[in-house]
């Protein structure tokens, strides 16, 4: 199953949309589910996802006012997965502060955001996943945010994880995968 | 012969039951119409297969007597046959047919008359002796079918020859009739004209023959006029429906006058043009005006067009004023625009004699006359014209755009709804031809936007708004800017011709549009002063937008003046910057939407802290707690606040000692205030990190501070408050993740240490017999909740074990139950 991972849009507060190159790339009826880590900012970005894949699952973002949940867990293939925006969890983008969260979530794969910084770690067997700023947003803290996201192909134990960072106007692709241990 | 003809008739009409010799009037008016036209049809048909086969059997006298070369005879029977034609009751269809039928034995007539000039008569001799026919009718189609051959003999100077059969002809008054008669007349004198371009007749010019021609055009064009006057109001519309079938017999003297090859440029515009208007212009019939108009559009070269267009185009001011003069002129333009398109010579040309404006002039005169959707009509085909050449073409594009709106506006009223979508296409053209930045350029632009009413206005202005994002254009000239606000202004302001029925929906559509375009309004050479002053003109224009509209338009403002402040390398303009945040955020808080300004204040002190601008920082800080304290009642609201608080206060490094130890301090005391327990613990074990650096550092010093165990104890004891609350008012076990989670906190800060300066092994194990203990109770439970807790505890059991492996040494004496 194709999942799309992205969110910090922040349209239209600090960004006018998503970058023309990663448009094309997302391409409706390829993608079977999106997580979004928030912050989208309005109604029409959330209809633009909802013409990508009808199953999307947002958590609220601290600039969203949408009713969302401040956390979601949804289950693809064997992997509980978890959403959350993460400006609650303190520090900011710790390490250590989200494998708190997961634990409490008891998820295998944490996916948060907030920082606008792609990041992908493994901590104990568990993967945590910060797919950055699909538009590259102004971040007041983080410097040099460029836009990303993230596609999972997700089999049973196996997930294959696809970043896609647009540097220098070019879309960098790269490839990683995960194994749920039992 | 006649008599005959005319009893044949008489007899017909009795049996019908109808008077001599015009219209059928239906015997009752109770019959439905189209069983009335059945009858009609079929007597039609009847009348013609009689005519027909009358003049069949004519014609068979005549052949005979022609055979017998009798010319008496041949009088006789071919005015016999020819008397057919002088029928009222046949409809101009199925006259024309009964006329094509005599006009192919007229052929055989005419050779007849040929070989008789070889026997001995003159042509003139000929001529004088048809004239004894008794019926008019027949007695010029004779004179006309023996002129043939007269004009062919020399006999006479061929123009006098064309001049009186033209003037003979106004015996036959009858429209449809004369009409056949002049047309026979136009077909039979093609050869002449032949002959006087050969130069064959010394006497006769090009002018006679032009002479001849324009005033059969004029006599045919009075008959086919005067057919609408004829019969019965009701029917007029079927006349003219008649009349419409008739049309070509008229324009085939404008093809001839144009394919005369003598009839140049000049002669066309002295003479030939003038009297063709003068015509169409005397005769006030809607249906001539409108086809001849036409006719000299398609007929004649356009290089004469081009040299003519003034008087084309005045003309049309004297028309009558249902006739659709925007068809005409369309009809004109497009001409004129394949006429450019086709070669580069040409071009030249138009532009040589000035066509442009010898176009314009006229139109903006005749304006004042014609209704507004011919004027739209008109503009909107000039600006397809004109965007359409080659040649530099914005200042002519805004001219038109500038008299277009004269033009409308000068006819004064409301715009029809059809004449605003004509409206709204001529203001997309330019939109989809030109970058925003040229479109900018044409002044007259917004004059013909304020034509349209405020609904559309704002459709355009949402077009020009797409537009931009669409293509991604960036502007970077402030004058740019503040064109580009005046163009969308209504989308600005709130309407003020329907204050109350703004939609909020709508409206926050529409704004997020703008709020995106200001993303797309900076310096492209990261000037940052351009780029300031561009956001200082659009936070003036949204703040006359009222709050309904700010609000969704000034964070924008306020963010991209933070990327700035953080691009930003002189101090002294930072801090300019930030303090216009401040105005910015207090017109978002008046709105009134003090949780964004909350949001807004906390973003500022992160780019103040970034910038070491602690004055500014502290300032932005303490107004995020005021509005915190002030404004934000709700329990829910205050929680999330305070978390984001917490957050940001821990992201900033650059605090003096006791700047930060104040705000730290608020920042625990307000989370001791939250009402609920559990959210208090959260909020005090989250500021646990807080306490973790000392003023002033950037990273977390290695000597944990001993406030961070102070904090987790107070979470703890929180905790234990809260659980104590659960037991004696609902009798369950409370919140035991509080536990786990000040458990895990204790963990992180244990894990951060080199050794146990702060926090001891002990203190975890207390901690964890004390989680084992709640939690046991917990895992015979069917509660989501407790199965949730329990996880999270096992969960952490496994990460301090595999914390136990990594380094043994340091988690050497914690032991671990399940």
């Amino acid at each position: 199953m194709l999942v799309l991972v992205l969110g910090d849009l922040h349209i239209p507060y600090r960004a006018h949309e998503l970058p023309e190159k990663f448009k094309k790339l997302l391409v409706p009826g390829k993608i079977q589910k999106i997580l979004c880590t928030g912050n989208l900012c309005s109604k029409e970005t959330f209809d633009y996802l909802k013409t990508l894949a009808s199953d999307v699952h947002v958590a609220k973002g601290d600039f969203d006012t949408s009713n969302y949940p401040e956390s979601k867990v949804v289950e693809i293939g064997n992997f509980k997965i978890g959403i959350i925006h993460g400006h609650q969890v303190v520090p900011w983008g710790d390490h250590e502060s989200l494998g708190m969260l997961q634990r409490e979530m008891d998820v295998d794969i944490l996916i948060s955001g907030h920082t606008h910084k792609y990041e992908t770690f493994e901590a104990g067997d568990k993967f945590f996943i910060n797919p950055g700023s699909a538009t590259g947003a102004y971040s007041g803290f983080t410097s040099d945010v460029c836009p990303s996201f993230v596609l999972m192909d997700v089999q049973g134990n196996h997930a294959i994880v696809y970043t896609y960072q647009l540097r220098n106007g070019e879309v960098k692709v790269e490839k990683l995968e995960h194994k749920k241990k039992d | 012969g006649e008599k005959k003809g005319r009893e044949r008739e008489r007899r017909r009409f009795a049996g019908v039951g109808l008077s001599l010799p015009f219209a059928r009037q239906p015997a009752t008016m109770s019959v439905p119409e189209s069983t009335m036209e059945q009858v009609l049809r079929s007597e039609q048909e009847k009348w013609l297969a009689d005519a027909k086969a009358a003049v069949k059997q004519q014609a068979f006298y005549m052949k005979r007597a022609i055979d017998e070369d009798s010319l008496r005879d041949v009088f006789k029977y071919s005015s016999a046959m020819l008397g057919e034609l002088r029928t009222s009751l046949l409809s101009p269809q199925k006259y024309y047919e009964l006329y094509m039928r005599a006009f192919d034995e007229l052929r055989g007539l005419e050779m007849f008359f040929e070989e008789q000039r070889g026997k001995g008569h003159t042509a003139s001799e000929l001529y004088e002796l048809v004239q004894h026919a008794g019926n008019v009718l027949p007695r010029l189609y004779l004179l006309v079918t023996v002129g043939a051959v007269f004009i062919r003999s020399h006999e006479s100077p061929i123009k006098s020859l064309l001049k009186d059969l033209v003037e003979m002809c106004s015996g036959i008054q009858h429209p449809v009739r004369g009409l056949f008669l002049r047309s026979y007349l136009t077909q039979v004198s093609k050869e002449a004209l032949q002959l006087i371009e050969n130069k064959v007749d010394t006497e006769t010019s090009t002018e006679d023959a032009v002479e001849f021609v324009l005033q059969n055009f004029t006599e045919m064009n009075k008959l086919w006029v005067r057919m609408k006057h004829q019969g019965p109001v009701r029917e007029r519309s079927k006349r003219e429906k008649e009349r419409k079938e008739l049309r070509d017999l008229v324009g085939k003297n404008l093809v001839i006058l144009s394919s005369m090859e003598d009839v140049d440029e000049a002669m066309y515009g002295k003479i030939v043009l003038p009297r063709i208007i003068e015509q169409i212009v005397n005769c006030k019939d809607e249906l001539a005006q409108a086809y001849l108009m036409d006719c000299i559009i398609q007929v004649f070269p356009d290089e004469f067009h081009i040299k003519n267009l003034e008087t084309f185009l005045d003309s049309c001011g004297n028309l009558q004023p249902n006739t659709d003069v925007s068809s005409i002129l369309c009809g004109l333009i497009n001409r004129l625009s394949r006429f450019m398109e086709a070669s580069q010579a040409h071009a030249e040309l138009f532009e040589s004699v000035g066509a442009f404006n010898k176009i314009l002039e006229p139109v903006s005169r005749i304006s004042s006359s014609l209704d507004q959707q011919s004027v739209a009509n008109i503009y909107s085909a000039i600006l397809d014209f004109t965007v359409g050449q080659k040649s530099d073409t914005l200042d002519r594009v805004d001219l038109v755009l500038g008299q277009c709106a004269a033009a409308l506006g000068g006819l004064g009223g409301s715009l029809s709804g059809q004449a605003s979508r004509t409206l709204k296409g001529i203001l997309t053209k330019p939109l989809d031809i030109y970058s925003i930045t040229e479109l900018l350029e044409l002044s007259s632009y917004p004059s013909v936007m304020h034509l349209l009413d405020n609904t559309m206005q704002k459709q355009v202005a949402v077009d020009i708004v797409e537009k931009i994002l669409q293509k991604g254009t960036v502007i970077s000239d402030v004058k740019k800017v503040e064109s580009l606000f005046d163009f969308i202004s209504l989308l600005l302001k709130a309407d003020e011709e329907d204050p109350v029925e703004e939609d909020e929906d709508d409206i926050e559509e529409e704004q997020n549009l703008i709020a995106r375009l200001v993303h797309q309004m900076r310096s492209e050479t990261n000037d940052i002063d351009n780029s300031f002053s561009i956001l200082q003109l659009a936070k003036e224009r949204f703040e006359k937008g009222g709050p309904l509209r700010l609000k969704h338009t000034m964070p924008t403002v306020a963010f991209d003046v933070l990327q700035l402040v953080k691009q930003c390398e002189d101090a002294e303009k930072s801090v300019k910057m930030l303090q216009y945040l401040h105005t910015i955020i207090d017109l978002i808080s008046e709105v009134p939407q003090p949780e964004k300004a909350f949001k807004l204040y906390l973003e500022c002190t992160l780019v103040a802290d970034l910038k070491k601008l602690e004055d500014n920082a502290y300032d932005f800080m303490t107004a995020a707690f005021d509005i915190y304290e002030n404004s934000i009642p709700d329990t829910k609201a205050q929680t999330e606040a305070l978390a984001m608080l917490i957050g940001t206060l821990n992201d900033c490094a650059n605090f003096g000692e006791d700047n930060w130890d104040t705000l730290i301090t608020t920042a625990t005391k307000w989370s001791i205030k939250l009402l609920k327990k559990s959210d208090q613990c959260k909020a005090v074990y989250s500021c646990s990190h807080l306490f973790f650096r000392k003023g002033g550092e950037a990273e977390a010093s290695n000597e944990t501070s001993d406030k961070v165990l102070v904090c987790l104890k107070r979470a703890l004891t929180i905790a234990k408050q809260a659980q104590g609350m659960a037991k004696s008012s609902r009798g369950d076990v409370g919140p035991v993740e509080l536990f786990i989670a000040i458990l895990n906190k204790y963990v992180y800060f244990f894990d951060q240490q080199t050794s146990e300066e702060v926090i001891k092994a002990e203190d975890i194990q207390n901690l964890l017999d004390l989680v084992s203990n709640e939690t046991s109770s917990l895992t015979a439970s069917d509660d989501k909740t407790h199965n949730e807790t329990v996880k999270f505890y096992h969960n952490t059991l496994r990460y301090i074990m595999h914390l136990k492996e990594k380094s043994p040494e340091k988690y050497a004496s914690l032991s671990l139950k399940n």
